[in-house]
């Protein structure tokens, strides 16, 4: 009965699909909500390939889990990848659909899946994965994760029921790195990367989660991630298999140190996060066996995806679009650190309210106390003009911040937000959206593209 | 103005931290005590004139139950003395007999008479609040694992909208939080002071301070317009994930 069931499931899911790539919406999960749906333990029944690899973790799974996928695909090997975002349930069933026949014979040769992490005791267990890269575990939505405890908890418990997977973690993040004791386990990490990193109001990891004693920190790269030690019990950072020693002075490469010796690796973005996603990669592809200059030249030719970062260049003013996750204090405190750091003269655009289709609708602002506005109260930001429902609450963080009142615009309809920078002088015009408004970010960027245009601005080709 | 803030490096959750800076912002010339974990807290020598606590995660309670209660009559003793003490989010829980996890009973400091029921592997409780307090309406959310129920000493505010300290609680008439004295405790989380302009002025008048907020008109002006929101009949108070 079980596996008539699971069958039915599979079919049902496998017509679905096809439908569904006929008609161009390859991005749609319902053929995996139908499969899940008709059978439960869908994920723990269907065929997996040869290489199946989930990412997961708090930030960078995105980035992680679509060069991973990418880098597979330029080796040659067919690739699914739920590459839409969709790391739920039905995007994984979804995914993992587009890898077997309806026999339940594999047809693809590898499988990157995101893995939300607050489902990934009940999905890695069923999955199974060969490998599950866990990059870091930090303060997100309290809606849906809680806290950083709860999550590390959700993920030692996919880890406790999924033995047989290597587990690719990051060594430098406390809140993570003692997960997994019965896997198999590869630390990656990173040494002093010379960051100078500021200080968070939110700190996600400040006493030994074995004494309650408070941490020492070696170094820290950036918020909770460095290499720390109790000096009361002694618990410490595990010694890194894969440990990046340091930023070519350009910013494009790194050099990786392991057991066979030291190797440079292209650096496709700038952050520090972004050290730690490359890390994280090669610590996976050296695992899989590759050389290290296969490596090397595969992330030489792999992107991170378009949607997190554009750039357009107009009368020579960059403006860049960029996501920032709202609602995530550890995500917005990043970006507002990285832009605090950069020396460039900028206005910022800031649309962080999740909730943009109704005005009435209330969304929780607690995290915008978590989050560092005081980076913001820098001489290299000019201007700072709020959009969204929630512009008050924001226009009073700031206040609180030590912005003073005339560096700040504050506007409900995001639209209106493009007229009020001014590209006159400045470097940059940042436009910061969350995660889940893309496209309205996209289109401010471009209002604002336009608004330059017509004062006179010319679109340069860089 | 000495304020005396426990545990802030991990009662600090959701946003809680804000409150000091409000409170700080507004009284310049405050004396803020952090006191952390391994430390014994001023208030056990020293005099203050308000204790802040705020959320914290399930394991964090027990560590700082186990701070706390050595110093349990100190802290009643001063309560009774109408020291204004502020619990945020599930800060509420450690004055209540015990948590109940499953079979695990936790003891807590059991200074008032109510207990609370834990149910992390179910769906979190995520909702938005209004109420009213001494004719001051009280805006805020809840995001928990967790419900109480008891006897609250006396109930800190009438809820208006959304759901009181047992969230399953169908009445009528319901209340959020306790209140005795001056000790004010709710489930309401994060930067409560900041989001409720009123309910600030009328504990810093308690401390004898004159009332006076920073950034008065900007911080009345976002909550006019968060308290004309969640009056509106449309308001639904159950919070999904993304609001």
């Amino acid at each position: 009965m079980r596996k008539i069931r699971f069958f039915i499931a599979l079919w049902a899911g496998k017509l679905l699909l096809f439908v569904f790539k006929r008609i161009g919406r390859t991005r749609d999960d319902k053929p995996g909500m139908a499969s899940m749906r008709l059978c439960e333990d869908f994920l723990a029944q269907v065929a997996k390939p040869e290489l199946t690899i989930a990412v997961t973790g708090t930030n960078g799974k995105t980035s992680i889990s679509s060069m991973v996928a990418e880098m597979l695909s330029k080796q040659g090997l067919t690739v699914s990848y739920n590459d839409w975002g969709a790391n739920h349930h039905a995007g994984q069933a979804r995914c993992i659909l587009d890898t077997v026949s309806i026999f339940n014979k594999p047809v693809k040769d590898a499988c990157v899946i995101e893995s939300d992490e607050l489902i990934s005791p009940i999905n890695i267990p069923r999955i199974k994965p060969n490998y599950m890269i866990v990059n870091n575990v930090a303060r997100d939505s309290m809606l849906r994760n809680a806290n950083p405890e709860y999550i590390a908890g959700q993920l030692r418990k996919a880890c406790d029921g999924s033995p047989e997977t290597v587990v690719i973690i990051n060594a430098d993040d406390p809140l993570c790195c003692f997960i997994g004791e019965k896997n198999r386990k590869v630390y990656f990490g990173a040494d002093y990367l010379h960051t100078n990193p500021f200080e968070n109001i939110a700190k996600d990891f400040s006493v030994c989660p074995v004494c309650g004693a408070s941490v020492k920190y070696e170094y820290r790269n950036y918020r909770h991630i460095g290499k720390f030690i109790c000096t009361d019990c002694g618990v410490a950072t595990p010694a890194r298999d894969f440990l990046s020693k340091g930023v070519s002075a350009d910013s494009t490469s790194i050099s990786v140190e392991e057991k066979a010796g030291c190797f440079d690796y292209p650096l496709i973005s700038r952050g520090v996060h972004n050290v730690y996603n490359t890390t994280a990669i090669v610590a996976l592809m050296r695992d899989l066996g590759n050389s290290p200059e296969e490596v090397a030249h595969l992330l030489s030719v792999t992107k991170l995806p378009e949607f997190r970062e554009t750039r357009h260049f107009v009368d020579d003013v960059e403006v860049i679009c960029r996501v920032a996750k709202g609602q995530n204090a550890t995500s917005v405190s990043t970006v507002f650190e990285h832009l605090a750091k950069d020396e460039s003269k900028k206005e910022l655009i800031i649309l962080l309210d999740e909730i943009f289709d109704n005005p009435k609708k209330q969304e929780t602002v607690a995290w915008i106390y978590d989050t560092d506005y005081e980076f913001l109260n820098n001489d290299n930001i000019r201007k700072i003009v709020i959009g969204g429902p929630r512009c008050k609450d924001h226009y009073l963080r700031l206040l609180l911040a030590g912005l003073p009142k005339e560096k700040i615009c504050c506007v409900k309809d995001i639209f209106e937000t493009a007229k009020l920078v001014d590209h006159k002088g400045v470097d940059k015009i940042f436009i910061l959206h969350d995660v889940n408004c893309v496209s309205r970010g996209h289109a401010v960027r471009d209002a604002v593209i336009e608004h330059i245009k017509a004062k006179g601005g010319k679109v340069n080709a860089r | 103005m000495r304020v005396e803030v426990l545990f802030p490096e991990f009662c600090n959750l959701f946003g809680d931290t804000g409150n000091i800076r409000f409170i700080k912002a507004s009284v310049p010339d405050a004396e803020i005590i952090n006191t952390d974990n391994r430390s014994v807290p001023y208030f056990v020598n020293g005099d203050v004139d308000m204790i802040y606590i705020g959320s914290m995660s399930e394991r964090k309670q027990e560590i700082a139950v186990s701070r706390l209660l050595p110093y349990k009559d100190r802290l009643m003793e001063l309560i009774e003395n109408g020291v204004v003490v502020l619990a945020t989010g599930n800060a509420l829980e450690l004055f209540g007999k015990h948590i109940k996890d499953k079979d695990e009973i936790i003891p807590m400091l059991d200074m008032f008479d109510f207990s609370t029921d834990r149910y992390i592997q179910e769906i979190r409780h995520n909702s938005m609040f209004i109420g009213e307090f001494e004719g001051m309406k009280i805006v805020g959310y809840k995001s928990q694992f967790s419900s109480c129920s008891g006897n609250f000493a006396e109930p800190f505010i009438k809820v208006n909208g959304g759901y009181g300290n047992d969230v399953d609680d169908k009445s009528e008439v319901k209340y959020e939080g306790l209140r005795y004295k001056n000790l004010f405790a709710t489930y309401l989380l994060g930067p409560f002071l900041v989001l409720n302009p009123p309910f600030t002025k009328y504990i810093l008048r308690l401390m004898g301070h004159d009332g006076s907020l920073a950034f008065e008109e900007e911080a009345m002006d976002a909550y006019n317009e968060r308290v004309e929101c969640l009056e509106d009949e449309s308001t639904v108070f159950w919070m999904d994930e993304h609001g």
